[in-house]
C-alpha cells in the first residue's frame, strides 16, 4: 500500500474510534450514538482535512519560493 | 375492595422517599468502587462491564485496545537480514524513550505496563548522542500516535467510571429495562 492511501486509512480509523468511544460515553440510546458518532466522525474529519488544506497552502505560498 | 385515598398516598410518597434514599446510597467510596475504578484503568472497557454495562464495555474495551495493539502492531521494524540484531519487537511504548507520550499511553494500564517491561528498553544507550537509525519502522509515529489516543480515550473512561453519577444511574435503572447497548 501506498504511504498517503495508508496514513489516510489510519487516519480515517483513529477518528472513528474516537468519535465512537467519545459518542458512547455520552449518550445512551443506540440509534443517538450512531448518530453522534457520525456529527463528531464528519466534523473532524472535515476540520483536519481543512486544517491540512490550509497549512498546503500557506507552504506553497511562503516555503515553496525559498527552495 | 377498595383502598383508602390517603393511605395510597402516604404509601407512594414513602415509596417515592425509599427510591430516593436508594438511589443516594448507590454510590459509596468502598472497596467495589476501588476495585471497578482499578480494573477500568488496567483493562480498557472493564469498569463499563462491572457497572452492568456490558456490550458497551465491550465495544469501548475492544476498539481502545485495537487502537492500541495495532499501533504497537505499526511499530514493528522490517526485517532486515543485513542486521546483525533481529529488533523485531514494537518500539512505541518506551517510558525512557519516549516519557511524554507514556503519560497518555499509560492510560491503558496492563497493555502499557506489560509493553514497556517487555519491550520498552532504549536501543542505545544514549538516544541523542548515537546516529539515525534508518532501520526504524516508518510508521513509528502513527504508532506512538495510535498507543496515546487510546491512553487518553482511556483516561475519558476512567473519569466517567469516576464520576458518582454514573453509579447512581447504574444502580437506579432495572436491568430488563436497559436497551441493547447499555
Amino acid at each position: 500500500m501506498q504511504p498517503l492511501p495508508t496514513y489516510l486509512f489510519y487516519f480515517l480509523l483513529a477518528c472513528f474510534v474516537v468519535a465512537l468511544t467519545t459518542s458512547m460515553i455520552r449518550v445512551r440510546d443506540p440509534k443517538k450514538i450512531l448518530a453522534e458518532s457520525s456529527r463528531f466522525f464528519v466534523t473532524v474529519v472535515v476540520c483536519l482535512v481543512l486544517f491540512g488544506v490550509l497549512v498546503t497552502v500557506l507552504e506553497w505560498l511562503f516555503v515553496r519560493p525559498l527552495i | 375492595m377498595s383502598r383508602n385515598p390517603m393511605q395510597q398516598g402516604h404509601r407512594s410518597q414513602r415509596h417515592r422517599e425509599t427510591a430516593t434514599t436508594a438511589r443516594q446510597r448507590a454510590f459509596a467510596l468502598s472497596g467495589e468502587y476501588l476495585f471497578t475504578v482499578v480494573s477500568a484503568w488496567l483493562i480498557p472497557g472493564v469498569g463499563h462491564f462491572l457497572l452492568g454495562y456490558r456490550v458497551r464495555g465491550l465495544i469501548l474495551g475492544v476498539s481502545i485496545l485495537g487502537l492500541f495493539w495495532v499501533g504497537q502492531a505499526l511499530a514493528v521494524p522490517l526485517q532486515n537480514p543485513s542486521l546483525q540484531d533481529q529488533r523485531r519487537y514494537p518500539l512505541a511504548v518506551s517510558r525512557e524513550v519516549n516519557p511524554v507520550f507514556f503519560a497518555c499511553q499509560v492510560g491503558n494500564g496492563l497493555s502499557t505496563l506489560l509493553a514497556n517491561h517487555r519491550w520498552g528498553r532504549p536501543l542505545y544507550p544514549n538516544q541523542n548522542r548515537d546516529n539515525i537509525d534508518r532501520e526504524l519502522p516508518r510508521s513509528l509515529n502513527l504508532a506512538i500516535l495510535f498507543t496515546s489516543v487510546s491512553g487518553l480515550l482511556n483516561y475519558l473512561l476512567l473519569l466517567h467510571i469516576l464520576d458518582p453519577r454514573t453509579w447512581t444511574q447504574a444502580k437506579a435503572e432495572d436491568e430488563p429495562l436497559r436497551g441493547p447497548l447499555q
